[in-house]
């Protein structure tokens, strides 16, 4: 337990990251930013809207920095899970650092998932479900997600209780 | 089997006594709304047609008996209508409940997926002998039990034995596979999972085991007894099949401790006396105009102005002690007649003098055991014995929410800690073997604990944070406002008394960072885990091995460095699962303790 597990996600989950964070990124400049922008523009005498443009502007490009060069490798490299035919083993976060033990007994169904970011670079996640909450192995390969899907399927299927 | 398809009606009193809750409330609505209005209208007929105050009261009350009158026939009508067309019935499998008019509902119940059959009765409910049987499948957070209302006692009590019994045959049913040939034989297998084969040996069928003495009664048992007379004469006193095994009620002191824990009752039944106390003086008021003014300023002038100020006090404080012992009262009637015992393979919690319900979990569904200490209970050794179960996301049962500290099924409210084990060998003999927490925090907690619970988390640190803030910002504004520059001692006075009771709960923070150190440890063997969490109050959860859903360890980077880590343990008790959670252990333990959730690693200890 004090190695992390072996497998990582694909490498392309990188980009996926980037572009979801990008878009939400966008939208909140644009809902939070852009009024004042325009309350600048209609009533020039309000200079305060442009100060709170420029915070606001300073604070998008930061979080681009952060979101979109920094965090996704970081990310990548710490994410990473194992599966045996007896349990899935999930390691996760910077900062808050988690490792997940699920034993397949306790597992409901398995599921694979993917929006149209995914989609496009040819991913997709599998999550594991059990009655008190899910797992999500967020970005694989669409086989491999689609055979981890399966080996799990049959894992939890074969189970048994070891007390 | 004949009776599959036999439907069962439900009792004629959902008719009448149904619609007496909906009639009371819909009127009450009415009239409450349309009080401004009626008030409006007898000043006017005062004023325009000279119609003295009681001829237009009479109006007013002929009026409301009216739509009273309107308002029962409707309702009355619409629940006689849907009687006919609600029944219930027991299939092979599972258990059909049928209602609606245009849209029929039909609830289908595999009899194996029932969690829990209780059994609810209001006070008229138990005077006509009937009750509210509802059927909990531990669906998850969207279900809401089946409710079967207003069906006779015995009706109910012959439904939760036959659904019991149907459910346990399955389950022997399910053990070992039917031989190709004909009916599943009814044996237990060998390829029982140990829990299974302890059940049938423990008693599904209606041998006794010697079945322990309750540990004594309460002086409120004695209406039981009337309600068990009443029972007789409707004919619904007929015993269950299955015996129970061990029994367990409260003693006089404990029905007064739990009573007495009912505070949040206290609370609201003050707030809720003092509301009416304003509505009906602002109401006599209104009515009464000007001849209450000059009654006030006689009565002010006569006594003087400070006596009737005082008289007022004292009545609201006098109410207020009232309603405080009335709510104590309501309390122990809540929990007269309380029994916990073990029948067959389920445990059954039944109370409530007036009000009676009656709550029962299957053995196999118990999530937890959780042994909870609040302040006051820690203090005189007691604690509230409860059994962690999945729970729907409606809960109707408001009126529990007084006396319990935790949501489950409250095995007793009010138990000396000695006896834990004692009740639990007794009620539930299969849980055996549960380990110590012997496994305390790492030594640097306690710093943690103290920086997180008197400062980050401390209301005593930010009170006075928030209070110093205050007082800067006035001061400075002081020197510009004359108004807030003269109030300025009075204004330094409350900051010094904020201060002083920011420190209290600042100490008192402290106090129970060290008791939380000193006492909160994890253990695990090959059956279970167990963490307890000390504190002013403190929690105890027992939690099978078989009942864990995942498990995890959580480190943030001031943990990481100071070689701790948070474990935690996911049950699907309560609503939608529950985390149970024991922070700052050490490192090796967290790593020991994912060692151990590996399936076939359960002998690992964590020492």
């Amino acid at each position: 337990m004090d190695q992390l597990p072996s497998q990582k996600l694909n490498p392309k989950i990188k980009t996926v990251w980037r572009i979801n964070d990008l878009i939400w990124l966008f939208v909140i400049f644009l809902f939070c930013v852009v009024p004042f922008f325009l309350v600048h523009i209609f009533d020039p005498m309000q200079s305060w809207a442009l100060i709170v443009v420029a915070i606001g502007s300073v604070a998008f490009i930061a979080a681009l920095v952060i979101f979109i060069a920094i965090l996704p490798p970081i990310r990548y490299v710490r994410w990473r899970f194992d599966i045996t035919p007896e349990y899935l083993d999930i390691a996760r976060g910077i900062l808050w650092r988690k490792r997940i033990i699920i034993p397949f007994i306790r597992v409901q169904n398995t599921d694979t998932k993917d929006g149209p970011i995914l989609r496009a670079f040819g991913l997709s996640s599998v999550t594991v479900s059990t009655a008190a909450g899910a797992h999500e192995i967020p970005g694989l390969d669409a086989s491999d997600a689609a055979t981890l899907r399966d080996m799990a399927a049959e894992y939890a299927r074969c189970a048994h209780e070891d007390v | 089997m004949n009776e599959a398809t036999e439907r069962h009606k439900l009792h004629n009193s959902y008719i009448w006594l149904g619609s007496l809750k909906v009639i009371f409330t819909t009127f009450a609505v009415a009239i409450a709304s349309s009080l401004p209005g009626i008030i409006e209208l007898s000043e006017s007929l005062r004023e325009f047609r000279g119609i003295n105050i009681g001829s237009s009261m009479l109006a007013i009350t002929l009026i409301a008996l009216l739509l009273l009158v309107i308002i029962s026939a409707i309702v009355l009508a619409m629940r006689a209508i849907s009687y006919r067309y609600v029944y219930y019935e027991f299939s092979a499998d599972e258990f059909t409940y049928v209602s609606g008019i245009f849209n029929k509902k039909r609830v289908h119940i595999p009899y194996s997926k029932i969690q829990s059959v209780d059994q609810k009765a209001s006070l008229l409910q138990r005077i006509f002998g009937v009750c509210d049987v509802s059927i909990d499948t531990a669906g998850g957070a969207s279900n809401k039990a089946t409710v079967i209302p207003y069906i006779t006692k015995g009706a109910g009590i012959d439904l939760r034995q036959s659904l019991y019994t149907r459910k346990s045959m399955l389950i022997q049913d399910t053990l070992q596979p039917p031989p190709p040939t004909s009916d599943p034989v009814i044996t237990a297998s060998a390829q029982a999972a140990p829990l299974d084969s302890q059940l049938h040996s423990v008693g599904c069928v209606s041998t006794p085991i010697t079945a322990s003495s309750p540990s004594s009664g309460n002086v409120l048992d004695f209406g039981k007894e009337v309600w068990n007379q009443i029972d007789v004469i409707h004919g619904s006193n007929a015993p269950f099949f299955e015996r129970p095994s061990y029994e367990i009620g409260l003693s006089n002191k404990e029905l007064l401790f739990t009573g007495l824990s009912g505070n949040s009752g206290f609370v609201v039944a003050v707030f809720t006396f003092i509301c009416i106390v304003l509505q009906a003086v602002s109401f006599i008021f209104d009515i009464f105009g000007d001849a209450s003014n000059d009654f006030i300023n006689a009565t002010a002038n006569t006594f003087g102005a400070d006596i009737l100020v005082m008289v007022g006090i004292g009545f609201l404080i006098v109410g207020a002690i009232i309603a405080w012992i009335l709510s104590i009262v309501s309390s122990c009637i809540k929990y007269g007649g309380f029994n916990a015992c073990r029948r067959g393979s389920r445990i059954e919690v039944e109370r409530g003098l007036l009000q009676h319900q009656t709550e029962s979990i299957d053995i196999h569904r118990i999530q937890g055991i959780v042994i909870k200490q609040s302040f006051i209970r820690r203090l005189i050794g007691y604690c509230e014995l409860s059994l962690g179960k999945v729970d729907a996301a409606e809960q109707s049962n408001s009126s529990e929410s007084n006396s319990q500290l935790s949501t489950g099924l409250v095995i007793h409210p009010f138990l000396k800690l000695k006896r834990v084990d004692e009740v639990i060998t007794g009620l539930m003999p299969e849980f055996s073997g549960i380990p110590q927490a012997d496994s305390k925090v790492a030594n640097v907690a306690l710093r943690r604990a103290i920086v997180r619970r008197s400062i980050w988390q401390g209301a005593g640190f930010w009170l006075a944070v928030f209070v110093l803030l205050v007082q800067i910002a006035l001061h400075a504004a002081s020197n510009v406002d004359p108004d807030i520059a003269d109030a300025i001692l009075f204004i330094d006075m409350g900051c010094i008394f904020s201060y002083v009771l920011a420190a209290i709960i600042f100490a008192l923070n402290v106090i129970g960072s060290v008791l939380w150190f000193k006492e909160s440890s994890i253990g695990v063997n090959r059956k279970y885990a167990r963490i307890r969490n000390g504190g002013l109050s403190t929690e105890d959860v027992i939690i099978p091995r078989e009942k864990i859903q995942f498990g995890l360890t959580k480190a943030n980077p001031l943990q990481r460095h100071a070689s701790t880590a948070t474990v935690w343990i996911r049950t699907a008790s309560g609503v939608g699962g529950t985390y149970s959670k024991l922070i700052d252990v050490d490192r090796d333990v967290g790593i020991k303790f994912l060692e151990w959730m590996r399936p076939g690693k359960s002998n690992e200890l964590l020492k």
